[in-house]
């Protein structure tokens, strides 16, 4: 025979046990309540109108290091910074593609853009910073011909998406790195000009004085 | 306390001993003439002999990387720093054999790497005729001749005293352009596939020599098998045509005194 004030302590026990858990759902149910209302609440990017345009892209390639520039349609938002993003993203994700003449490791590449106008003369163009991602940097294949083949093909690119700029920098992960991946310097401005390559053969006429 | 550099004693060592042997392409220095008077006078100093340009016998070479700076890792465990040593090994006799006095950046592989711009100021010491960067790679084929990609000065431009670090290869651009289609006609005659390119691949743009950076990749014919950069025969070959290529560039830009003709002189 059980006594009574076991009996008595065990409900009282199974009370409280009930009553605990009753606590906790109820206040897991209002945490998560609370989490969601604050990602509803966080900002989303205001959607750019974008419209496919025809832009050029300059393509490099491994076997003679030429530049060749070729036509493409892409959807491009139009403010200037993110257009040259986007221009160049879709430049460097052709690198990736199966059998492609400059072979390049997929991913983004790209963290940034910005136009800054230039401090020393103002008449003379916008300068443009490329910050890339270090991933990208990382995984470039490493080769004087290589690494200057995809410098060639950015500024090429980035002059005709926007030929206003005069010269570009470039970052990687915002800060100054000497080169793209131990050969083509970065730590220099480049011209923002058409970089068109066409294989060049060696000649005795340029051998003299 | 400021440790001095081996290579940098090297260097020097090989200045001291090139500007009793090499020849200077600088105007030598005016004598002075001997007093008339029996007065005295106050001896001035004679003005320091300039140096010059460059000594037509004296090739640079830097074997790029070193040290914890391993370069690109090539096919088969291979370290780019050690295929431009070893190249730089091979080049070294070949230019000997032509006549030239060789400074190399490094002979062997250092704790501690040289920074471009060490390299720069070796280069700039010397006064070399030519500066012979090296690299190899396992992408693209053949050999890839590099010149800097600085834009050549403007023939009006007015020369300046100094140069900038930045640019201090603009003046001598168009030399170095002749030496990289020198080589290029040399390595096609060996029949080895050339790329002529311009970069900016450090420290080219900061030297006041001639300048190329010769890259080394693997040599995929169409048909066959392809050869590594690592394969001594290759190295050879390539190592053969440069050293002949520099020895016809220095005949074409930097004749001996011999054979100059002075205007009005005797022949």
């Amino acid at each position: 025979m059980i006594p009574r004030y076991q009996r008595i302590l065990f409900w009282s026990l199974i009370s409280g046990i009930l009553l605990l858990s009753a606590f906790l759902i109820h206040g897991c149910q209002q945490a998560h309540k609370r989490l969601t209302a604050l990602n509803e609440a966080t900002p989303i990017a205001a959607p750019t109108p974008a419209s496919t345009e025809e832009v050029t892209l300059y393509l490099a390639s491994d076997a003679d290091a030429t530049v060749t520039p070729t036509r493409s349609q892409v959807a491009l938002p139009q403010e200037p910074s993110l257009r040259a993003r986007a221009v160049l993203e879709h430049l460097l994700a052709q690198y990736a593609l199966p059998g492609s003449a400059h072979p390049l490791q997929s991913g983004p590449a790209v963290d940034d853009v910005f136009l800054l106008r230039n401090p020393a003369n103002s008449s003379a163009g916008q300068i443009a910073v490329i910050n890339l991602r270090g991933s990208f940097v990382d995984n470039h294949p490493s080769g004087v011909e290589a690494e200057q083949l995809t410098l060639n093909s950015i500024i090429g690119t980035l002059h005709s998406a926007l030929p206003e700029v005069a010269e570009v920098r470039f970052l990687v992960d915002g800060q100054p790195h000497d080169t793209l991946a131990g050969h083509a310097s970065l730590s220099r401005s480049y011209p923002l000009i058409d970089t068109t390559t066409r294989p060049t053969a060696p000649s005795e006429a340029a051998t003299q004085p | 306390m400021k440790r001095i550099r081996p290579f940098t004693l090297k260097a020097a060592t090989t200045l001291i001993l090139s500007t009793t042997t090499c020849l200077s392409q600088a105007p030598a220095a005016q004598p002075t003439p001997a007093p008339t008077t029996t007065q005295p006078q106050l001896i001035t100093p004679a003005p320091p002999k300039p140096l010059p340009a460059f000594y037509r016998n004296l090739i640079l070479l830097d074997p790029a990387h070193g040290g914890p700076d391993t370069g690109a890792h090539l096919p088969d465990n291979a370290l780019e720093k050690d295929v431009t040593l070893a190249f730089a090994q091979r080049l070294r006799p070949a230019l000997a054999a032509q006549g030239f006095t060789v400074v190399a950046t490094r002979d062997s592989d250092p704790a501690t790497g040289l920074t471009p711009d060490q390299r720069a100021g070796t280069a700039n010491h010397t006064r070399p005729l030519a500066c012979i960067l090296i690299h190899a790679t396992a992408t693209g084929s053949g050999i890839h001749l590099a010149s800097s990609s600085l834009t050549p000065l403007d023939d009006t431009a007015t020369p300046s005293r100094a140069l900038a670090w930045d640019s201090a290869q603009a003046p001598t651009l168009p030399m170095s352009l002749r030496l990289a289609n020198e080589i290029g006609l040399a390595l096609i005659d060996a029949h080895l596939p050339v790329i002529l390119m311009r970069a900016s691949v450090p420290p080219i743009d900061n030297v006041i020599c001639p300048a190329i950076a010769i890259e080394v990749a693997p040599l995929s014919p169409s048909s066959g098998n392809t050869t590594a950069v690592t394969d001594a025969a290759y190295q050879q070959r390539i190592a053969d045509a440069v050293a002949n290529a520099v020895a016809s560039f220095r005949t074409h830009n930097a004749p001996p005194p011999a054979t100059r003709t002075t205007p009005g002189a005797p022949q």
